[in-house]
């Protein structure tokens, strides 16, 4: 038997889900064994300022350019892509994968408006982001392009060696039909009138053009939901996945749970048809104007189905800079609802060998 | 403001200079009028003249149209003397996400203390000044400021300002350059 690891690097057939979360974003890195990793959505850490993938496979001692095989940005959200340029940066070899939903010239008309505008002195937005990725592709030598995922699309593969099992990483999303309905809706963001003002971008919803990931270490298999919504659509959103006979059939042992645990991203078809009985089910939290994700139905929706829920960090948002006591009182009395977007960086970590699973939290995360 | 052309010292080198006869300009009143002045700019450490350096004929015609133009006259409002002073203590620049009821919720960076993280606040519409209400839209830029008004009786009280940019709009030309630049990245980026 595999002995269990539960510190340093993972052992060569073990399968890692690492869930980083401060509070607003997430990133995923996931060990495809072998010592190959895959890094999905990105997210800055606070307190270095550092893409915590970056920093999380620079302590494990990782060499990014030869460990990293895939960066895939599940959505264009800000939330999902703080420092995913950087990410690329430094895996130099990696795939750079996005969801097809975005290879349409709208997406780009909304990318090339972005470099125009230089509205505001926060350029944190997800399609900044976008841009400076196309940017460092664009800087590669070998004429890297984006792979555009879809519907039931492999995008990586490792045959069973003495080293590590077979491995594969597949596209559950989006479906063909959620791509056309795309194309319509990033068209209806793109100016295209003289006259119209200029405005900064802001992150549309709902998202069924997430891309979500199937990974398969052996036997062991992850399910990571992203960010995708469901509807009433049968060939869109997760009814498309549940309802797609060419999809992976392995269930999942761990979920990721999709959009931040939100009713409106959950079916039961997921945890009938995707995943194991009683899996492990992590997630991240998400604050946006007076949305706190997940609630406290939520949790309990998820805690019925799951054998364990954790999440990266805090559910509760965390409270705005210390600031003199007369701006204080100001912001008090002017403002209805006033916090930090991101809070404490924390980390579930979830190992999965063919034999034993260990799941460890770090800094802000927690079981729910 | 009122300025005498007359005083205005001729500068015969340039053409891009040229001095405006009294004559030629519309009969506004004196404290309605200012002429955009060469000699209230900084003294350039040489003046440029068509025939000092090469350049393109495009640009020299260009450069002698604008010198054969008369000078812009722009009439101004009169601005009465501000009757406060205002001392800033905290602002923010803010993009607004979401406009719902009688609120908006905006992401806002702190331009005072920019090691701050990014916040976000959600705001009564009613702290908008009417003025700036036709601007509040996802994606409109505000900047939002609290410090200590004092009038001229010396009168002072803490405010909340909440002032929206005004942001220019899209140019046939923006459209195009946009256009141009997505076409070239899709055909990079796009196989």
């Amino acid at each position: 038997l595999t002995p269990l690891v539960t510190t340093g690097i993972p052992a060569a057939d073990e399968l890692e889900i690492s869930l980083f979360g401060p509070g607003l974003g997430e990133c995923i890195v996931v060990h495809l064994g072998g010592g190959e990793w895959m890094v999905v959505d990105s997210c800055v850490d606070e307190s270095t300022r550092e893409p915590v993938a970056l920093e999380y496979l620079s302590k494990l001692g990782m060499d990014m350019g030869r460990a990293v095989r895939l960066v895939v940005v599940t959505h264009w959200h800000d939330d999902h892509m703080l420092g995913a340029a950087r990410l690329v940066d430094a895996s130099a070899n990696a795939l750079f994968v996005c969801s097809a939903a975005l290879r349409t010239p709208e997406f780009f008309k909304l990318v090339a408006e972005d470099q125009d505008l230089a509205l505001a002195n926060s350029k944190t937005s997800g399609i900044s982001e976008f841009a400076r990725v196309l940017n460092s592709l664009g800087n590669r030598n070998d004429q890297s392009s984006p792979e555009w995922a879809s519907a039931s699309r492999r995008l990586f593969f490792r045959p069973a060696s003495d080293v590590a099992p077979e491995c594969e990483v597949f596209a559950l999303s989006p479906s063909s039909s959620s791509i056309t309905a795309a194309f319509g809706a990033l068209a209806s963001l793109v100016p295209s009138i003289v006259g119209t003002p200029k405005r900064a971008l802001v992150s549309p919803e709902p998202n069924q053009t997430a891309v979500v990931l199937h990974v398969r270490l052996g036997a062991r298999c992850a399910l990571l939901g992203a960010d995708l919504e469901t509807g009433q659509h049968p060939k869109r959103g997760w009814l498309a996945i549940i309802n797609d006979g060419n999809r992976p059939q392995h269930p999942a042992h761990v979920y990721k749970v999709a959009h931040h645990g939100s009713r409106n991203a959950d079916h039961p078809g997921i945890w009938r048809d995707l995943l194991a009985e009683k899996p492990i089910a992590v997630l991240t939290p998400f604050f946006r104007g007076r949305v706190s994700l997940p609630g406290r139905t939520d949790v309990e929706r998820i805690k019925e189905k799951a054998i364990v829920l954790y999440s990266a960090a805090q559910v509760r948002s965390p409270p705005p800079a210390r600031r003199m006591k007369t701006v204080e009182r100001t912001i008090r009395e002017t403002a209805r609802s006033f916090r930090t977007r991101a809070g404490r960086m924390g980390q579930v970590r979830v190992r999965l060998s063919p034999t034993t699973q260990d799941i460890s939290v770090f800094n802000a995360a927690l079981q729910l | 403001m009122t300025t005498d052309v007359t005083q205005r010292r001729p500068r015969t080198t340039s053409p891009l200079l040229r001095q405006v006869p009294v004559s030629d300009l519309p009969n506004f009143d004196d404290e309605t009028v200012r002429i955009d002045e060469p000699a209230q700019q900084p003294e350039p450490d040489h003046w440029i003249t068509p025939t000092a350096v090469p350049m393109p004929s495009v640009l020299r015609r260009g450069l002698l149209a604008a010198a054969q133009r008369k000078p812009r006259i722009t009439r101004l409002p009169e601005v009465p003397p501000a009757d406060y002073r205002f001392a800033l203590l905290q602002q923010w620049e803010g993009v607004v996400q979401e406009v719902t009821g009688d609120e908006f919720s905006a992401v806002v960076r702190d331009l005072t203390d920019p090691n701050h993280a990014e916040e976000e606040a959600v705001l009564a519409i009613q702290e908008v000044t009417p003025d700036d209400l036709p601007l509040l839209a996802p994606g409109a830029i505000f900047y939002w400021s609290i410090g200590y008004r004092t009038s001229r009786v010396g009168q002072v009280d803490r405010v909340s300002t909440i002032r929206f940019r005004r942001l220019p709009a899209w140019s046939r030309l923006d459209l195009q350059r946009r256009d141009q630049r997505a076409t070239a990245l899709m055909e990079r980026f796009g196989r």
